[in-house]
């Protein structure tokens, strides 16, 4: 059974048909990259799986369990996590809060101690940066720090939405270094990225938008230049 | 000594005084003190609401005159204990929150401010056209005539650092986390699992509770109540002016604030007419100079908060 499990959507804003027919599926043990231009439709979709955006038709089921119907809160309890596009960090809090918000559902909030050593092992620029506020750490670090909220929550499937978006080569380099680690700690990762040539690297499976629709779908290591540039762009 | 060790060294002598006020304190001193325990619970209730909850509140008045009521109906009319008065008076209030909540909870912002107002006004029309009550003629709660100044007092001392311990302890929980995740970001807090909605109905709650069984305590000590006063909307004008002065959205702002605004409250009243002037002026100065209020400016000079409240 697959882990994230989306059949036939479609979501409209008003009028408009952002996603048309969408249906793709997350094994475990995973990464997996949706790739697409702007206004492709990537942020709908994962508006759409988090909960903030309900679809008009089709449904989403996350281990087993339907999820199109709940609410955001109700869905990170079952075990899927967002860091969000722009990092959306709590600048007026501090990093151990913004941490400790991340385990806020009952679940998570028993092995949250466990959870903040894990996650200051994996960045321990964090740990040094505790005290301060979220507004005075630098892009890299705020991006540390949203996938460390993420993590809190405990996920078994974390999706990262452009995270290399407006950072430097190293920090992204060492950003996906982090991805690995997460995913060899066994949670599914989920790529949402512009950045196709590293994402594609990365991913086992890649989903590719354009318009809302999927142009392009299967092992990135089978995909021609020609097709990918086919799907992202509509040439 | 260590800070932390000054601080609770104070705290205890502040506590010593204030628990033995009656016994070496004038009369008009105890009943000073009184008048500032009560505002400062009042006050801190609304400063959960707006300082932490994002909830603007203009209908606290509602929570006061009926706490008000159900002391003088349930002590009076029914015979029952006057203290249990006071706790059933929070009760209703709790009751009255929860049956308001749907609809009021679908408004934001400004909405929100209107539609708590609208409430207590419609709720002061519905007591001054009932004859149980004695319509606005009022009632003076006779049970209350027997009650010293100082047992008045001591409870309203219990209810305002049992209040002041009560939100503290909110601040630095989960909830407190939460609140303070919502108001800098609703969405990106929303999208990590905190239940918005819960937060700010807990904090409502609560708020209602306190401030209804806060206003028995007060009616104690007033001894009339009339619909047209207890339901205005003076209350909340009032203690608008305690937490903004004082610090919105810090713990010691509305202790602050209600001590200078009795104290004012006391020299200004032979200015009749300007006291109102003066305190609207004081209002704006402070809106303009000092947004963060006495308490709020002090901690960002001195770097150093009396309640403490943020994870580092």
């Amino acid at each position: 059974m697959a882990m994230l499990e989306v059949k036939n959507l479609n979501v409209y804003y008003g009028g408009f048909q952002a996603l048309s027919d969408i249906t793709l599926s997350v094994e475990r043990d995973q990464i997996v990259s949706i790739l697409g231009s702007n206004g492709a439709g990537k942020s709908t979709l994962l508006k759409t799986i988090s909960g903030l955006l309900k679809p008009s038709t089709g449904s989403i089921h996350f281990n087993g369990e339907k999820i199109d119907p709940l609410g955001p809160h109700d869905i990170v309890k079952l075990g899927l996590a967002l860091v969000p596009e722009g990092r959306k960090i709590f600048s007026t809090l501090t990093v151990l809060e913004n941490l400790l918000i991340g385990s806020y559902s009952p679940g998570a909030r028993r092995t949250k101690d466990e959870q903040l050593e894990n996650v200051f092992e994996l960045f321990p620029r964090l740990a040094e940066r505790k005290g301060q506020l979220g507004s005075t750490l630098s892009g890299g670090e705020q991006q540390m720090l949203a996938i460390g909220r993420a993590l809190m929550s405990q996920p078994r499937l974390i999706i990262f939405d452009e995270i290399s978006l407006g950072l430097s080569p190293v920090m992204v380099k060492h950003l996906y270094h982090a991805v690995n680690r997460i995913k060899q700690k066994g949670m599914v990762v989920v790529l949402v990225e512009q950045d196709v040539k590293r994402s594609l690297k990365t991913a086992d499976f890649a989903y590719i938008l354009q318009e809302g629709k999927i142009r392009l779908k299967g092992n990135p290591k089978d995909f021609t230049e020609e097709e990918v540039k086919k799907a992202y762009f509509g040439l | 000594m260590s800070s932390n060790r000054i601080r609770i060294l104070l705290a205890a002598l502040l506590l010593i005084a204030l628990a033995t006020l009656p016994f070496w304190a004038t009369r008009y001193m105890v009943s000073i003190l009184l008048l500032i325990c009560l505002y400062m619970t009042l006050a801190s209730m609304w400063n959960l609401l707006a300082g932490y909850s994002g909830l603007i509140s203009l209908g606290q008045q509602m929570f006061i005159g009926i706490g008000g009521y159900s002391l003088a109906v349930l002590s009076m009319y029914h015979g029952l204990p006057i203290f249990l008065s006071v706790f059933l008076g929070g009760v209703i209030s709790v009751l009255l929150a929860v049956l308001i909540s749907l609809p009021i909870f679908r408004m934001k912002g400004v909405y929100f401010a209107i539609g708590t107002w609208i409430i207590a006004e419609a709720l002061g029309i519905c007591f001054s056209n009932w004859g149980y009550v004695r319509y606005g003629m009022g009632l003076f709660i006779q049970p209350a005539y027997r009650l010293s100044m100082s047992t008045i007092y001591y409870a309203a001392l219990v209810l305002c650092i049992g209040s002041i311990a009560l939100i503290y302890l909110l601040l630095r929980s989960n909830l407190g986390l939460a609140l303070m995740a919502i108001r800098d970001d609703d969405r990106a807090s929303e999208a990590i699992g905190v239940n918005i909605f819960r937060c700010k109905f807990t904090c409502f709650l609560l708020s209602a509770f306190i401030t209804g069984m806060t206003a028995g305590v007060l009616y104690l000590n007033t001894i009339f109540i009339q619909p047209f006063e207890a339901f205005g909307i003076g209350w909340t004008v009032k203690l608008l002016f305690i937490v903004i002065i004082g610090g919105l959205g810090t713990v010691a702002g509305p202790i602050v604030g209600a001590a200078v605004f009795v104290v004012l409250q006391q020299y200004l009243s032979e200015y009749v007419g300007f006291n109102l002037i003066i305190f609207g002026t004081i209002t704006i100065s402070v809106i303009f100079f000092t947004p963060k209020g006495i308490v709020g400016t002090f901690q960002e000079k001195l770097g150093f908060e009396i309640f403490p409240i943020r994870r580092r």
